[in-house]
């Protein structure tokens, strides 16, 4: 899954090179890279970090270009999320078990690190002539201990994987299982287009800085991304749903005459993953949904903080949610049908409150923190529901009060602290 | 006694780098009036009376300097630890263990074995010399004071290198559209698999017929196997094709047929076959981590990470756009003439008087 956007900057860390996961997409460690080793270059080793030679800037200008080729090839279709996502699942089933899995802990690392058999023993000897004789004892018996080293080697490299192996499922079991909800249940519950007004407001004055900057995630079919765009907003939504994407892709490829970016720029990618790969201060605005709602409490906390890192100072951050109160409403079915009932019960999150956002939001450094009601269920909100039951969702409106919030905060200019 | 510096290296083979390294310091040494020897772990067919097993090293009691060649764990290092000769290093880089250990835990210790033992040479080591300055700061980081960059000192396979006929031959009927390639073992930290991605998607977007010729052998038979099947479930298996390791005249030839060389490395100490590319003037696209981007010197399109869309637009811009392919020669010349074997060799000998003018 793309760990980041074509034209985003990329951090050094989180990626390939320091998780050790063999994917067919993703960011590459560069750590240690020209510049960070220090100043011994060798003869010929250059392009130095913050080369602005001609040449340098002619590469610069290769790769943005580059980055909007892309852009506009996945806009026009030809390369539909679809097809990143069967690169992935391709390569999925032709690995080993245990490739694509996450690093291992740090004991492992010390259990391998001592895991090996040294076959040079000493020959040092207090005693006169000792320590050739040792080293004659050595020399003969070489053959034997490197035979028998070798396999001890082996077997001790294998258990040692199997430890790995072990670590990383009790590992998974001890998290809350993550689970892979049914396509109807993935998308927000969030009437996006009830808030699209109030999205386009807040990021409309979006600071300047790299180009299409504002990130909606997830995005879904593109609904409120294709908003922001029509108000001319520079914008790119990405969404783990490679289906919901191509639909997004799909149904605008083609209806827009401006000539550059004929559909929506999505990109198929998990919002943790993306933003973790973004660098720090490049995003413009961002809009966070639907996963703001059924992950786990620390990635809803870990959503929180990287939006205070990977917005500019000046951008925004809204945050559209369903409210606890409607959440329980779905789970007795008063104001939804069935789907609902099995993303209350199988999602490996619940919604947090408005105010819980507005404090993680805050507690990230974030200013001007807005918390805005959306409407509370009723008439209207589901598709002709039986007087019965819209009696009982008259009722559950006033038990549960709104169904969706928003919750707006804006990097300062400033950092806050010192 | 005319003054010694003994090589040992955990392995001497044929169409390798650090073996083809090796075999060039001997000639150095010897040529700069110095005994040489080459002690190795194990000695590949191909080059048997090259070198001679380490362990008969101690019979010779001359107090010469050993050179190691390191790499990964290797048994060869525990002996020289062992012994009381001064010793120096020259650093090839280790593969890191988290991209090897799945695919193969026996690779996978070797690479921690190899860190475990770089760490016990530092103190024991009068001189360090590293093929980059990505591999010096993994030096320092083991302990290493002030490692000295030298480039290897290979011979590389250049437009002037004799080429297999009819290896190019078939190559050239075989052609349909782009021809892509890449150089260096099949082990996962290459990055094989991206570029069979990158394939697929410059296929879809560009160029129905292209195919990406991978010449090499494999490091490790469990990534090979998946990329043959990788390949296959993409509807790629006339397009991709496995070379296994090859002769240097049917490398030139494979240089000599491609239009553009990709890399899609996450791990390179040096990364030789890039300068070979640059002497084939072909354009390069390739991934900036470990010591690419210093290796390539602006002579090639870098990527930031492995995105293969990305990817196959940065190929077809390296092949089409002819002011890019001019810059890129360009830069390609002065990385030549910096990293080269003309440039290694002058260095490698200021360095190896250098270290010796500091024993005394």
């Amino acid at each position: 899954m793309s760990a980041a956007r074509g034209d985003a900057p990329v951090s050094t860390t989180g990626a390939v090179g320091t998780t050790g996961a063999v994917g067919t997409t993703g960011a590459v460690g560069t750590t240690g890279a020209v510049g960070t080793a220090g100043g011994d270059v060798p003869a010929g080793s250059d392009v130095p970090a913050g080369d602005h030679s001609p040449a340098a800037a002619l590469m610069d200008q290769v790769r943005r270009e580059i980055e909007q080729e892309v852009r506009r090839l996945r806009a026009s279709g030809v390369f539909p999320p679809s097809f990143e996502r069967r690169l992935e699942d391709t390569f999925a089933q032709v690995v080993p078990t245990g490739v694509i899995e996450r690093e291992t802990a740090a004991a492992l690392r010390h259990l391998e690190s001592v895991s090996y058999v040294d076959v040079e023993v000493p020959t040092a000897s207090n005693l006169p002539g000792g320590s050739a004789a040792k080293q004659l004892l050595r020399r003969l018996m070489a053959w034997y201990l490197d035979y028998l080293a070798a396999q001890l080697n082996r077997f001790m490299a294998s258990t040692v994987r199997v430890l790995h192996l072990l670590d990383e499922r009790v590992s998974a079991l001890e998290a809350a299982a993550p689970v892979e909800l049914p396509p109807p249940e993935r998308g927000a519950p969030v009437d996006l287009g009830a808030w699209a007004d109030l999205v386009v407001e807040r990021l409309s004055t979006a600071p300047v800085g790299a180009p299409r900057s504002v990130l909606h995630a997830e995005c879904g079919s593109g609904e409120l991304l294709r908003r922001l765009s029509d108000a001319g907003i520079d914008a790119y939504g990405i969404d783990p749903s490679a289906d919901l994407l191509d639909q997004a892709v799909l149904a605008t490829v083609g209806a827009d005459a401006r000539g550059v970016g004929l559909g929506l720029d999505v990109l198929w990618a998990d919002p943790l993953d993306h933003l973790r790969a973004l660098e720090d201060n490049s995003l413009g605005g961002l809009v966070l949904s639907g996963c703001v709602d059924r992950i786990e409490v620390g990635a809803q906390r870990e959503l929180a903080a990287l939006a205070a890192t990977k917005l500019r100072p000046g951008g925004a951050v809204v945050v559209l949610g369903i409210t606890p109160g409607a959440w329980l409403a779905r789970r007795v079915g008063l104001d939804g049908p069935g789907p609902g009932l099995v993303e209350a019960d199988l999602a490996p999150g619940r919604p947090l409150h408005p105010e819980t956002w507005a404090w993680m939001l805050g507690s990230e450094g974030l200013s001007n923190i807005e918390v805005l009601l959306g409407p509370s269920p009723g008439p209207g909100s589901e598709p002709s529901p039986a007087p019965a039951d819209l009696e009982l969702a008259r009722i559950a409106a006033l038990l549960s009060g709104p169904t969706s919030f928003a919750v707006v905060g804006t990097r300062p200019a400033a950092h806050p602290w010192p | 006694m005319t003054p010694g510096v003994h090589q040992f290296v955990p392995s001497l083979a044929p169409r390798d780098a650090i073996g083809a390294h090796t075999l060039a310091v001997q000639a150095l040494l010897l040529e700069m009036g110095l005994r040489s020897e080459i002690f190795a772990g194990e000695v590949r067919s191909g080059f048997e009376g090259r070198a001679r097993p380490y362990r008969t090293y101690g019979a010779k009691f001359d107090r010469a300097v050993l050179l190691y060649q390191g790499s990964m764990g290797s048994p060869v290092a525990d002996y020289l630890l062992a012994r009381p000769e001064p010793k120096w290093l020259y650093f090839h880089n280790i593969t890191p263990r988290r991209f090897l250990e799945a695919w193969d835990p026996g690779l996978g210790m070797a690479s921690a074995t190899g860190w475990t033992q770089l760490r016990r040479l530092a103190p024991a080591t009068t001189a360090a010399f590293a093929n980059s300055a990505y591999s010096g700061g993994e030096l320092r980081s083991a302990g290493f004071v002030e490692p000295v960059i030298l480039a290897p000192l290979v011979e590389l396979t250049g437009p002037d290198s004799e080429v297999d006929g009819t290896a190019l031959g078939d190559l050239e009927a075989g052609r349909g559209g782009a021809e892509l390639l890449f150089v260096g073992r099949l082990s996962p930290h290459k990055g094989q698999h991206l570029l069979i991605g990158a394939l697929a998607a410059y296929r879809r977007a560009y160029d129905p017929h292209a195919r990406l010729h991978l010449v090499g052998g494999a490091a490790s038979q469990t990534y090979r196997d998946s990329l043959v099947r990788y390949a296959a479930e993409l509807g790629l298996g006339e397009a991709v094709r496995l070379t296994g390791s090859v002769t240097g005249a049917e490398l030139a030839a494979h240089y000599r047929n491609a239009d553009v060389f990709v890399c899609a490395s996450a791990h390179e100490g040096f990364c030789v076959p890039l300068l070979e590319a640059m002497s084939h003037e072909l354009p390069i696209v390739a991934l900036g981590s470990a010591a690419v981007p210093e290796t390539l010197g602006g002579a090639g399109v870098l990527l930031d990470y492995p995105d293969p869309k990305v990817m196959a637009a940065a190929i077809h811009r390296a092949r089409t756009d002819q002011d890019l392919r001019g810059a890129m020669a360009l830069a390609a010349k002065r990385q030549l003439d910096r990293l080269g074997p003309l440039a290694a060799r002058a260095a490698t000998t200021a360095a190896i008087r250098d270290a010796l003018a500091r024993l005394g």
